[in-house]
């Protein structure tokens, strides 16, 4: 019940972000002329409409939907708890990593942190040492192709 | 004459060295791609567009296209052997691969896979290749005005592709359409929503864009999951490749059959290999003498599903590139790779580059050879790709999807925006907000806006210009049923048996 409670709760401002960011184009798409605005004007307008449309919904039911059941994905819902908290922690730790290697790679230069990153993960993950040690080699000699063979500068950083 | 002619240059083209070669490589890592359970169709190409800058157009193509066949056959690898589809499109395979396996006829359950993918590869590209002169003079008869009109069409169809919630779908589809605006407006000197920001004049790259929402998004749901994808009991690859050969041969009206029924499918906007092959199944199972036995292991269900997931390849290409709407999102990562290579999907690619439309589908004749080839190579061997751990997958596709983003234009803006789509793509994945539908916004949202500029500087603003002739008029009336159909349609069918029981 908690957990549908969360992804309910996931979802609203999941959905509220989105409306809000619509209304902002919405709105500063006066600034355009009347040709530039009429795209953004009719995006971000569909979502509103969409969006109001939907908390109307919750209060006048009308079939929009063809499931209107709420959707737990990523996992079956007999799971335990202990294992839905373990998978959570799974995804946060490498989202984390992905942004650490993104950020970090953005200051420094992307080839020196993805051996980092790839080594990061695989002892987080409790990969065999050799299995670490074989794939973060292979992807640091991905990152050097990219270098030599694509003539891509991902050795300094954008700073 | 000339399409014979240009038809034998697309020959060379795709058979000389390194076309071959390309479609190898591409049938090769389509078939890993495919046969990994959470990689999929468009991850693989959305990773592998990358890696084309370097290529020509036609190599580029070439070879992406090898991949696309590769991953349609590969998704049937671990739907046999254990019962987890690699794609949504194989799915309907695990009904009767799983328990052949089971009985220990993996090999035989491959080899059917095998066989009917390449025969449906064939059919299917011999077809299209058949009506590309047809399709060559209706396609031109498309000016400015129709394509926005076929581009709302395609938007129109958010409608059709919606499974869950229609009201989150528009949103979605809306949400695409937004961030499509954003950059210089076409045939004005505007900026929107650039925030002064350099790296947005452009907009959002659309490749970095589908990188993030595939590859991203998809990890993060894959390292949830964590082990190894084979969640199955163990299974002994039995069976012999002759006998497999023989069943499909002894088929071959469930063939010829599915292989239409896959082309026909292919070809409407949005549905794709996943309805295709469940539709080509329950076919062969009504047609068959013996229907009692689908479920428990039916070669009739392998041939019918691999061959209309082949053959759904070359019918998705249709509408994808004659109009640029995707056949499904696999097709919607390939026009993200056309338009990286200059190549605009519509007219242009029956024109003046037609040699690499003719191309496309020569090379998916090829494939159908290379996929039969390496397929029987590889079905004693298959079952290894699907013991590989979920933990070493996910770094080797982050890093080659953030090192690929950035390979694109050689900025970190790109980078950047692989990192927000993907946890957007995550949570929109989560909460059931369609991504075939945000694709549609984010893909036709621009040709939309651009022909509507178009259309009114050529009209002097009026919109008359999209009612003026019988075949903009059937396009508005087409766009209207299928936004409206849904929703009266069901009331006037209420309204007529009311009456007909009166």
């Amino acid at each position: 019940m908690n957990r549908l409670t969360d992804v309910a709760r996931g979802e609203h401002v999941f959905a509220a972000l989105l409306t809000a960011l619509a209304a902002y184009m919405f709105v500063t798409a006066y600034d355009f002329p009347p040709a530039a605005r009429l795209f953004p004007q009719a995006a971000s307008g569909l979502v509103l409409v969409a969006a109001v449309l939907r908390v109307v919904n919750r209060f006048i039911p009308y079939e929009f939907t063809r499931n209107d059941s709420v959707v737990l994905s990523g996992s079956d819902a007999d799971e335990s708890s202990t294992s839905e908290t373990e998978d959570r922690t799974r995804m946060l730790v490498l989202g984390t990593l992905i942004t650490g290697y993104i950020f970090v790679g953005y200051a420094v230069g992307l080839f020196w942190v993805t051996p980092l990153f790839a080594f990061a993960y695989l002892v987080y993950t409790r990969q065999k040492w050799w299995v670490t040690a074989i794939i973060t080699a292979a992807l640091t000699g991905v990152a050097y192709v990219f270098v030599v063979l694509m003539n891509v500068d991902i050795v300094t950083g954008g700073i | 004459m000339a399409d014979l002619n240009v038809l034998i240059h697309a020959i060379e083209t795709v058979l000389s060295w390194p076309g071959i070669a390309l479609i190898a490589l591409g049938v090769v890592i389509g078939i890993i791609g495919g046969g990994l359970p959470g990689v999929g169709g468009a991850l693989t190409l959305a990773i592998a567009t990358p890696f084309t800058l370097q290529m020509g157009a036609v190599n580029a193509i070439i070879f992406l296209i090898g991949i696309y066949n590769g991953v349609m056959y590969g998704g049937s690898i671990s739907a046999i052997l254990f019962n987890v589809p690699g794609s949504a499109s194989a799915a309907a395979t695990t009904l009767e691969g799983y328990p052949m396996a089971r009985e220990g006829r993996a090999v035989d359950a491959l080899t059917i896979s095998a066989v009917s993918s390449s025969i449906g590869d064939f059919l299917g590209g011999v077809a299209v290749l058949a009506i590309l002169p047809v399709l060559v003079s209706v396609v031109l008869m498309f000016g400015t005005p129709e394509y926005f009109l076929v581009a709302v069409l395609g938007l129109s169809l958010i409608i059709i592709v919606s499974e869950g919630s229609f009201l989150k779908d528009v949103m979605a589809g809306g949400f695409g359409v937004m961030l499509a605006t954003v950059g210089v407006a076409p045939m004005l000197p505007v900026q929107r929503y650039t925030f002064g920001q350099l790296g947005l004049y452009n907009g959002i790259s659309f490749v970095a864009a589908l990188i993030g929402i595939f590859a991203v998004s998809e990890m993060l749901r894959l390292s949830k999951q964590g082990g190894a994808i084979s969640r199955g009991g163990a299974v002994d690859i039995g069976g012999s490749v002759r006998s497999g050969i023989r069943t499909v041969l002894a088929k071959p009206i469930t063939l010829v059959k599915s292989s239409v029924i896959g082309l026909l499918i292919g070809a409407v906007p949005g549905s794709g290999g996943s309805v295709s092959t469940f539709i080509a199944y329950g076919e062969a199972k009504r047609a068959s003498k013996n229907p009692e036995k689908f479920g428990d292991g039916a070669e009739e269900g392998i041939v019918a599903t691999e061959s209309s997931n082949n053959a759904t390849v070359s019918g998705s290409l249709i509408p994808t590139l004659t109009f640029g709407i995707p056949g499904s999102t696999t097709t919607a990562v390939l026009i993200g790779a056309l338009m990286l290579h200059g190549i605009r999907p519509g007219p242009a690619l029956f024109g003046a580059q037609i040699n690499l439309t003719y191309s496309i589908f020569v090379t998916l004749i090829v494939c159908s050879f290379v996929i039969l080839a390496l397929g029987l190579l590889v079905v004693r061997w298959a079952g290894y790709l699907t013991t590989v751990n979920t933990s070493i997958i996910i770094p080797i596709i982050i890093v080659l999807s953030v090192l690929g983003a950035f390979s694109l234009n050689s900025n970190y803006f790109d980078v950047f925006v692989v990192l927000t789509l993907g946890i957007i793509g995550y949570f929109m994945e989560s909460y059931d907000y369609s991504l075939v539908a945000f694709l549609l916004g984010l893909i036709l949202g621009p040709i939309a806006e651009e022909n509507l500029s178009r259309s009114l500087s050529l009209s002097n603003g009026s919109f008359d210009i999209f009612f003026a002739t019988p075949l903009r008029l059937f396009l508005v009336v087409a766009t209207v049923v299928i936004i409206v159909g849904p929703y009266i349609g069901p009331a006037l069918k209420k309204q007529f048996n009311s009456i007909t029981e009166a």
